[in-house]
């Protein structure tokens, strides 16, 4: 079962009751986690397998558990390859849980991760690219 | 025995500024209190009097017995020394500059353009800003000199550093939150001619603890070229105009002393919009405020990170946030800021 980690030092972030804002350093681009998306981004920050969390939301939520699973899935797999999470490594199975009642459970939302890429152009203006003969980084003057 | 390299390099740094102080014959100081603390300056040679001193000249005042921090400045090429070799390899250099690997207590980034190394020693309350040659230090960055070094200073005493402008009055003012070009220069500029005075255009110190309070730490601002044509009222701040088209700069302690505030309480934070039949606010989500400020934080101080985030969290969390439409007419929007913080501070009295 897949295991991830937060993708540190270049990215932080911030969960407020609703959103989760992210920020790359590396990337320049910074994220807003909407919906389900903060229950399962905090989920897999602390180390949750992929597949228990799947099952989790599955229990919390009423719907399809195949549409939840590929929901999950898809957002996780939107999370690496904006480089917030890591691979890291496999976890153990994930023991199955009690559904809540049907009538409890409150619709499934699929998780939203927005990008916002204007910040960077400017990150990009990294201007290391060499050393001089000290070691220190030399001015890219283009 | 581990070598700590950043210790090592604070020590060879100290000697390199007793060489400097020599070879210039002594140091020009200067006091000044920066959000609350106070800084010593020491200028090891005169070149780089002009490159810094300017922005913190509404915050001088006269020698004391103690500093919370003492930062020695000297540029190299006019004093005929070198700049020290770089103590870690390239790939320990990030992309905001700063040196990876330096161990605890000990910051370090490095500038390329004009060879700016500044280092920041926290058990020691010392910092060091030596460049390579002054001269080449970027027109726009002798506005906001030495930011890094303040961002580790600040921090160390739970201040934070933010991209923000500020403007207020000793009851209170507001945080103007917003990426380049949303207005906040030329609303920060816009409340010289109100009843609300000036702290900060682009970068600003904020406290989350005991009240939000934001601090000032240059009195310069920054416009695009052209600005002061088009609002007549920037031309009597003598401004600094560049040939090349660069942003114009306004030292504001030399124009307008009595308007510029070193701190207040911050009363609401304001995320610039353009556009709106008037200036008028609306209220937003804290989350939408933290969006528009730490990004930009993070990216353009050196060494930042999750703390950024916790802190302005923090803030937005116990601040009321609001959309802040500018409208067609500049002239209205000090009024509007103003009539916003007292309709703020009936609400406070009165809870609905």
């Amino acid at each position: 079962m897949k295991r991830f980690r937060v993708n540190v030092p270049d990215v932080v972030f911030e969960a407020f009751d609703e959103e989760i804002v992210l920020v790359n350093l590396d990337t320049g681009n910074y994220y807003s986690v909407r919906d389900t998306g903060p229950e399962i981004w905090l989920a897999l920050a602390k180390g949750e397998g992929l597949e228990q969390v799947t099952r989790m939301l599955q229990a919390s939520y009423a719907g399809d558990p195949d549409a939840i699973h590929a929901s999950v899935s898809s957002f996780a797999d939107g999370l690496l390859e904006a480089k917030l999470l890591v691979a890291d490594g496999e976890s153990r199975d994930a023991p199955a849980l009690a559904p809540v009642a049907e009538g409890d459970r409150p619709p499934f939302v699929a998780p939203t991760l927005e990008a916002y890429s204007d910040m960077q152009d400017l990150l990009l203006l990294d201007p290391i690219h060499d050393v001089d003969q000290a070691g220190w980084p030399v001015a890219n003057q283009a | 025995m581990p070598i700590d390299k950043g210790r090592e390099f604070a020590a060879l740094l100290e000697a390199e500024a007793a060489r400097a102080e020599a070879v210039a014959e002594g140091a020009i100081e200067g006091w000044f209190a920066i959000g609350g603390l106070t800084m010593r300056l020491r200028f090891l040679g005169s070149s780089l009097v002009p490159v810094i001193a300017p922005a913190f000249a509404h915050l001088e005042i006269a020698p004391r017995d103690h500093a919370h921090l003492t930062l020695e400045c000297w540029d190299c090429a006019a004093l005929g020394l070198e700049l020290p070799s770089a103590p870690v390899p390239m790939a320990a250099f990030t992309a905001r500059g700063e040196l990876q690997g330096l161990g605890a207590g000990v910051h370090a980034a490095f500038e390329p353009w004009g060879r700016q190394l500044s280092l920041f020693d926290a058990a020691r309350r010392r910092a060091f800003f030596c460049v390579g040659n002054g001269a080449e230090i970027r027109r726009w960055e002798r506005a906001e000199p030495v930011r890094a070094i303040l961002s580790w200073f600040m921090r160390e005493y739970g201040r934070q550093l933010v991209h923000a402008a500020a403007v207020g009055n000793a009851d209170g003012g507001v945080l103007l939150l917003g990426r380049s070009g949303a207005g906040k220069s030329n609303t920060a500029l816009g409340v010289l001619k109100s009843s609300l005075a000036f702290a900060a255009d682009d970068f600003c110190a904020i406290s989350a603890e005991p009240v939000p309070t934001a601090y000032s730490l240059y009195c310069t601002a920054k416009t695009i070229e052209g600005d002061w044509k088009r609002h007549p009222f920037l031309k009597s701040l003598n401004p600094d105009l560049d040939m090349f088209g660069d942003k114009t700069i306004y030292y504001l302690a030399e124009t307008v002393p009595e308007k510029l505030i070193a701190e207040f309480p911050i009363k609401a934070l304001l995320l610039l919009r353009h556009g709106g039949n008037a200036c008028h606010a609306v209220p937003a989500s804290p989350n939408a405020a933290l969006a528009a400020v730490a990004p930009d934080t993070a990216r353009l101080l050196p060494g930042a990170g999750p703390e950024v985030l916790h802190k302005v969290g923090k803030m937005v969390r116990r601040l009321p946030c609001f959309d802040f439409f500018l409208g067609p007419d500049p002239k209205r929007i000090p009024d509007a800021i103003e009539a916003l913080m007292t309709r703020l501070d009936a609400e406070r009295l009165e809870p609905a």
